[in-house]
């Protein structure tokens, strides 16, 4: 069907409206009106999942690539740029999926919803409102119709009369030339005058009839017209629905005239405007480069504490490390030796009872020895991984292998009897604090210079003892931060 | 890298510094990280490119199926037009994201590329001569404080062994002094170990303050040197930042349809053909071409001809109003 709104009539074709049953044209078109909703809905529908598909994507291209980029090497306002990139995307996806809710949404909704209301399916099969038009039309064609016949037959009789006339008048004459039956010429003059007559008549009811139709034709115009218009009217309807649907469709689907999809697009070119080379730049610095905080070297002076700090981290359970084996003896020790007792860096034994210190049993002349090594005990515990860091820290492993000749706790060999054996020993020396010790650890214990606790267990090789104070907690401490009670 | 992570101690943050051996590693890596940004970046909008494609061949494809069954429709006039330009725009608005497509990867991912190769020299058996030179300049330029601080640790054990031992014999000496249970001649020994000690501990301790001094003294050209390679790094890094700038806006131009002129007058034109949706006008039309407005030649005496076969459906002109 075209378009073409042609108004000069020069071709009358033979399928006029007027024409019997030529209606139908127009009750096809409300027919039609409930197809063409099924159409538009499915384009819709169609259109949509489009939308929807986008959009999926964009998402996931987005997400994608903003985690690629958050995990990465990038940093800073350009870090930032490339990210908004795909913040863009995420945020345009949104807007695809609500067209794709419009459309279907209220849309598709909306046609539906008016489909329906405009169009009544039947049970026997069609729609309530293309009989009406059928019946309506074919209503007020009837009496027309019906006339139209009429005359038809009328002018049949009436043609057919002509010619039985026209054929009895050319007997005639050719009779007359052939000159013999006056008779039969008499007799076919009359046939002549008979079938004149009998034009006469029919031609004149032919033409009443005729006459009778024209009369009939303005109500007939009336009707037809009347029930013209009132399908015109449904079909106006429709098309005025089916603007308004569009245009919100078109409204909905624009998103280039869409607010927030102009705010995307602005905020993302502020944000990659704002990338900053100095700003990056000076960040890394900062973070990176030169810009480090960093401690200089300085003098680092020694302090008698330096070396708990770091040997706490390499401490071993005491239980382990325990060579020693001081057990609870009479008194076959010798009550140390005052230099011993005198040092802050020992753990002098008195009484000989509790975990003897095997070097108690040391002859005088290996006391110094064994300070010394009592003290390289202590600290043997540094460890040379500790020291990473500017801080400073000892190096106890050249030290203790200077100073002895080993590990003074491997002294199995020094004939101390208390080292065979295997078992920890039980220890029970009453101790008292020559410094004050804060516990660094959950397992260490605190006390005060002068403060009096018992010792528990023996000093392992990193230099820790066990204790329990008096209030009964129990935990390790530097064996020389104590000195035996006497 | 977007957060700097905390440390736990201010040990720890001294461990990262720059300025502690090895770490201007981090510097030397940015640059490696940058060649391979370049192939992420495009990597990036390719397949940011064939999204927009594959929406613009579904956006055809539902064009075209469309078209043929709305023109067979029994559709007319200016409805027709509408949808008729619904489905023509939503082939436009096709090309139009395919040749987003297509200027993401040509002009963009090719700019990237382009200026990847320009920037980045690959080495024969591996690595980047721009990574490679920052790290030769960097090891060059921390190689001899490098070697200070060690032998600064070294002098610093040796001092703090010395200090150890001196505190040990004053100690002894403290409590051996004056008392009477330690033999005289004893306390002498001990006496003269701890001077002997003390000696020690002043030559080492002269000794270490010496290293530190030159070390110290050295600190500023390391700083300097350090600091002139790092630049060197800096101005390569700027230009990388201001040129993934550009390139990043140019993306955004391409993915910025709100203004395309292109996209606007698309749907321009669609409302305006929605607009002149005029009912009134089709309504005539249909009815001068399917309905009473039609010309008819109503029935009139139709005389009988001998000629003729009464077929007699004479065309008769008549005009309907």
């Amino acid at each position: 069907m075209s378009g073409s709104y042609d108004d000069s009539m020069i071709d009358v074709s033979s399928d006029s409206f007027w024409e019997v049953g030529n209606y139908k044209r127009t009750v096809k078109r409300v027919d039609d009106g409930n197809r063409l909703c099924n159409d538009l809905m499915n384009c819709l529908h169609e259109r949509a999942r489009i939308e929807k598909s986008y959009a999926q994507q964009l998402t996931e291209w987005g997400k994608r690539w903003r985690q690629l980029i958050e995990k990465g090497p990038q940093y800073g306002s350009l870090e930032r740029a490339w990210s908004a990139l795909c913040t863009e995307a995420e945020k345009v996806s949104e807007l695809h999926m609500e067209v794709k809710a419009s459309l279907m949404g209220e849309d598709y909704e909306k046609l539906k919803n008016w489909q329906r209301d405009s169009y009544h399916k039947q049970m026997i099969g069609g729609f309530k409102e293309t009989k009406e038009a059928e019946d309506g039309f074919r209503k007020a064609q009837k009496p027309w119709a019906k006339k139209l016949k009429e005359v038809e037959t009328m002018k049949k009789t009436y043609h057919s009369a002509c010619k039985e006339e026209k054929l009895a008048a050319s007997r005639e004459t050719n009779s007359k030339l052939e000159s013999n039956n006056p008779e039969g010429q008499k007799k076919l003059q009359e046939k002549v005058e008979k079938c004149q007559q009998e034009v006469q008549k029919t031609k004149e009811r032919y033409e009443k009839s005729l006459e009778e139709l024209d009369k009939l034709t303005p109500q007939y115009m009336e009707n037809m017209e009347q029930v013209f218009e009132q399908w015109q009217q449904f079909e106006d309807k429709r098309i005025c629905f089916f603007r308004e649907l569009l245009l919100e469709v078109k409204q909905h689907m624009d998103l280039s005239t869409n607010h927030r999809f102009q705010t995307i697009y602005h905020t993302l070119e502020d944000t990659i405007s704002a990338t900053d080379a100095e700003e990056d730049l000076k960040w890394f610095r900062s973070n990176h480069g030169p810009g480090m905080p960093m401690n200089w070297p300085q003098f680092e002076d020694w302090s008698i504490d330096l070396n708990r700090t770091l040997s706490r981290r390499e401490k071993k359970k005491p239980s382990e490390g325990v060579t020693l084996t001081g057990i609870s003896q009479t008194g076959s020790d010798q009550p140390v030796q005052p230099a011993k007792t005198s040092s802050s860096l020992t753990v002098p034994t008195k009484t000989a009872p509790v975990g003897s210190n095997p070097f108690e049993d040391d002859e005088d002349e290996e006391e110094d020895m064994a300070v010394e090594q009592q003290t390289t005990v202590n600290h043997i515990s540094v460890n040379k991984d500790e020291i990473k860091t500017a801080s400073s820290t000892e190096k106890t492993p050249d030290w203790s292998d200077e100073d002895t000749g080993g590990n003074p706790f491997s002294a199995n060999g020094d004939g101390n009897p208390f080292e065979d054996e295997p078992a920890t020993p039980v220890v029970s020396v009453p101790v008292r604090a020559l410094y004050d010790y804060e516990g660094q650890e959950q397992d260490e214990l605190s006390f005060k210079a002068g403060d009096e606790f018992t010792k528990i267990g023996e000093e392992d090789d990193q230099g820790w003892c066990k204790g329990r104070l008096k209030g009964g907690q129990t935990g390790l401490y530097p064996a020389n931060y104590v000195e035996d009670i006497q | 890298m977007s957060t700097l992570s905390s440390e736990n101690s201010p040990e720890d943050a001294n461990n990262r510094s720059f300025w502690m051996p090895g770490n201007y590693q981090r510097t030397v890596k940015r640059t490696e990280d940058a060649f391979q940004a370049c192939n992420d970046i495009v990597a990036c909008f390719q397949e940011r490119a064939r999204v927009e494609r594959q929406y613009a061949q579904q956006l055809s494809e539902w064009s075209n199926k469309w078209k043929p069954v709305v023109d067979s429709s029994p559709l007319y006039g200016s409805l027709l037009k509408a949808w008729q330009c619904f489905l023509s725009s939503a082939d436009r608005l096709a090309s139009l994201h395919a040749s987003i497509c297509r200027s993401l990867v040509s002009e963009d991912g090719d700019r990237v590329r382009t200026w990847q190769k320009d920037t980045f020299h690959k080495k024969l058996f591996g690595g980047f001569k721009e990574s490679q030179d920052i790290d030769t300049g960097f090891a060059r330029a921390q190689k001899p404080w490098a070697k200070r601080l060690k032998k600064l640790d070294k002098a610093r054990t040796a001092y703090h062994k010395v200090s150890r031992k001196e505190h040990i014999a004053r100690e002894r000496e403290a409590h051996a002094q004056g008392n009477p249970d330690v033999a005289i001649d004893k306390q002498k020994k001990i006496q003269e170990e701890r001077e002997v000690a003390q000696q020690e501990a002043e030559k080492v301790r002269a000794r270490y303050e010496k290293v530190l001094e030159e070390v110290n003294r050295y600190a500023p050209r390391y700083m300097e040197e350090m600091e002139s390679i790092f630049d060197q790094s800096q101005d390569e890094e700027r230009k990388r930042i201001v040129f993934l700038k550009q390139a990043f806006l140019s993306i955004h131009k391409h993915l910025d349809i709100t203004n395309n002129e292109s996209v606007r007058a698309v749907y321009n034109e669609l409302h305006n053909t929605l607009m002149a949706i005029d009912e009134q006008d089709d309504l005539r039309w249909w009815k001068n071409t399917h309905g009473p407005g039609m010309p008819t030649d109503w029935p009139h005496f139709d005389e009988w001809t001998p000629e003729k076969k009464s077929k007699g459906r004479e065309m008769w002109k008549r005009k309907e109003q």
